[in-house]
């Protein structure tokens, strides 16, 4: 019966081609936001990990998550250096991080830090950073590059390269007169650390000796040796990581935090914030995938269609099936069968043109979006589309099938055309 | 459940009517003998594809026997008529008896798929395509060079013969042709309803020819008018 009802749609391959070309299209579709909702989850789930806490200024959850660890956005005050090393030195606290944000070069966000970035940062798994070449900054005018950046700007260890203020993609204001040396180039991860350009807390000091509210004070000119002289402890960073010793003690810490009484301060666990951020991105999420839904509804709406309008010229052959001895079982299984190998066919055209398309534009989306695609078997929740799909699919092929069951009741063995 | 000696058709004060409308046939008696070959000569509108349908077993009537090959039709359920149609009845319609998606020999063999009787009866799968190029050959289809064509090229005069073996395949008991040579020219017809024959008379069918055409009657040995044997015509015709 299955070959039967093969050779009837081989029979008609041009109508047939066109509707599982157009269920292809949707399954692409809706697999393909699944994917990318997936992949874009991952991606921002496996930039940080292994950190307790994150603290800043005061401030939303989910903003002080993105500026400090996306960098995305802008931090909207500073947390002072003394506040830094009172939190520092609490008995639970096992490691901090230090962030200063706030410099660019050419379109890369600069990050001043300190050793503890490279000792303790982890991504993904709880990976630790690794060196591609090189090693972590020493000196104050010591930068450490992210591997996007080594690459696409054409750097290696021994370039020297000058930062901007502010973190604009041109900048008119550089940091010209203290032009760094490049030490060493991380391996990819996958997260912004690749795009980043990493020089340690002093030099962010140095090269701001002589600005002051954002410009650089006309005739104040302190040359890269003089800066060397100065006191180069920060006075204030961005935000800072904290890892402890007892993940139990996170929430008294952060209650603490929030509590600080000299400054407004916000203590964030990673996690929490990053639920937060799905919630508000939820939407987003849930819009585009009624919008695929509702594709996959117009591609089976053709499939519907398609089957409709042959059925006409399909009543003789039909009766023919019943003249030979086909009950009119037989032919309701024949129509739901097509409608069944169509939608098939159409989900595997499908998912052979997203993975052709996520084979094309994976570097693309990799190096523009940082949205790392992979071409691995669908998951549950694709699988999940996946059967939706299906089952749809042979839902509509019902309504054709049920007509064609009833007319070859009354029909019967008179060959109507 | 079959007896040779038994009529293959025998009907007994058999009514007919579509719900809400008056009766559409109503015969008093028709028996047909195995292997007899009969002419049933009836207008369009006269009722007889439901005749038709009512022997292959799609419909059945409000009363009365109807008995093919001993078995009384109403009696079965429809999922029982249908694999009696497969086993003992093979039709032949007025024209576009093919389906184009299956080759020559497919369209032969199609009703095998639905009767276990029939693929008892020839063997496996090679010995049934075996006897669908016998049968093609007999009815003087040369298969070796129209089975690489599509059904589609045939002429009308070659795809009612690929149907008659179609209907022919397994030696059903009886065979039922619905006005198979109104799309045929004189001669065609003449040679076709031969052929036809003959191929009854080897499987041992008992061939039941439906026409409008009262000029075939003469090739018969045994000739029926549907208005004869059907009371609801005179009836309406009284009215």
């Amino acid at each position: 019966m299955f070959r039967l009802a093969l050779k009837s749609l081989l029979n008609r391959r041009g109508t047939v081609l066109l509707t599982v070309f157009t269920i292809a299209i949707s399954t692409a579709l809706l697999v393909g936001v699944e994917r990318l909702r997936g992949e874009a989850r991952n991606s921002f789930s496996s930039t940080l990990s292994g950190t307790d806490l994150i603290v800043g200024a005061r401030s939303g959850a989910v903003q002080l998550l993105l500026y400090s660890v996306f960098r995305m956005g802008e931090p909207t005050a500073n947390v002072s250096w003394q506040t830094y090393q009172e939190v520092a030195n609490a008995p639970s606290v096992a490691w901090t991080v230090p962030l200063s944000l706030g410099d660019s070069h050419r379109g890369y966000r600069v990050l001043g830090t300190t050793q503890a970035y490279f000792e303790h940062y982890r991504y993904g798994r709880r990976q630790p950073l690794s060196f591609a070449d090189g090693q972590p900054f020493d000196g104050v005018y010591e930068a450490v590059l992210g591997s996007e950046v080594a690459q696409k700007l054409g750097y290696s260890t021994g370039s020297d390269i000058v930062l901007a203020h502010g973190i604009g993609r041109v900048s008119f204001a550089n940091h010209d007169d203290k032009p760094f040396t490049v030490v060493g180039v991380l391996a990819p991860t996958g997260t912004p650390v690749d795009r980043t350009v990493h020089v340690s807390l002093a030099a962010i000091e140095a090269i701001h000796l002589d600005w002051q509210s954002g410009t650089r004070m006309p005739g104040r000119g302190i040359s890269a040796e003089q800066a060397l002289e100065h006191d180069l402890t920060p006075k204030s960073i961005t935000a800072f990581l904290v890892g402890l010793d007892n993940r139990m003690a996170a929430f008294t810490l952060q209650r603490q935090v929030n509590e600080y009484r000299a400054e407004p301060l916000s203590a964030i666990l990673p996690g929490v914030a990053l639920q937060q951020l799905w919630s508000l991105t939820g939407v987003a999420e849930n819009a585009l995938r009624i919008v695929a839904a509702c594709v996959v509804v117009v591609g089976l709406l053709g499939m519907l269609t398609a089957l409709l309008t042959t059925l006409n010229e399909r009543r003789r052959e039909m009766a023919i099936l019943r003249s030979v001895g086909a009950r009119p079982r037989t032919v309701l299984g024949l129509l739901v069968l097509e409608a069944g190998a169509l939608t098939v066919a159409g989900i595997a055209l499908g998912l052979l043109l997203l993975y052709a398309t996520i084979a094309f534009t994976r570097e693309l989306a990799a190096s523009r979006f940082g949205l790392f695609l992979g071409l691995g078997a669908p998951g549950p929740a694709e699988l999940v589309a996946l059967g939706a799909i299906l089952i749809a699919g042979l839902i509509v092929g019902l309504l054709p099938a049920w007509l064609a069951y009833r007319r070859s009741l009354s029909d019967g063995l008179t060959i109507r055309t | 459940m079959t007896d040779s000696s038994r009529p293959v058709v025998d009907i007994d004060a058999l009514r007919f009517a579509w719900p809400q409308h008056p009766p559409l046939l109503d015969i008093a008696a028709l028996r047909i003998a195995p292997g007899e070959a009969v002419f049933l000569q009836g207008a369009s509108g006269s009722g007889k594809s439901t005749l038709l349908n009512l022997l292959g077993g799609v419909l059945v009537p409000q009363s009365g026997r109807l008995d093919v090959l001993g078995q009384s039709l109403p009696s079965l359920r429809a999922a029982q008529r249908d694999r009696f149609r497969a086993d003992h009845v093979g039709f032949i319609f007025q024209q576009f008896n093919l389906l184009p998606y299956l080759d020559l020999v497919g369209n032969v063999t199609l009703g095998c798929r639905f009767s276990p009787r029939k693929r008892e009866r020839l063997g496996n799968t090679a010995a049934i395509d075996a006897d669908a190029r016998r049968l093609l050959s007999a009815l003087g289809l040369d298969v070796e060079s129209l089975q690489q064509r599509s059904v589609t090229g045939l002429s009308v005069g070659q795809q009612q013969r690929v149907a008659a073996a179609r209907a022919l395949i397994g030696a059903p008991e009886l065979v039922i042709a619905d006005e198979p040579t109104s799309a045929l020219d004189a001669n065609a017809r003449a040679a076709f309803i031969k052929l036809l024959f003959e191929e009854c008379r080897r499987a041992g069918s008992a061939l039941i020819f439906v026409s409008h055409d009262p000029a075939l009657a003469s090739l018969f040995p045994r000739s029926l008018t549907l208005d004869e044997i059907n009371r609801a015509a005179r009836t309406a015709e009284a009215a």
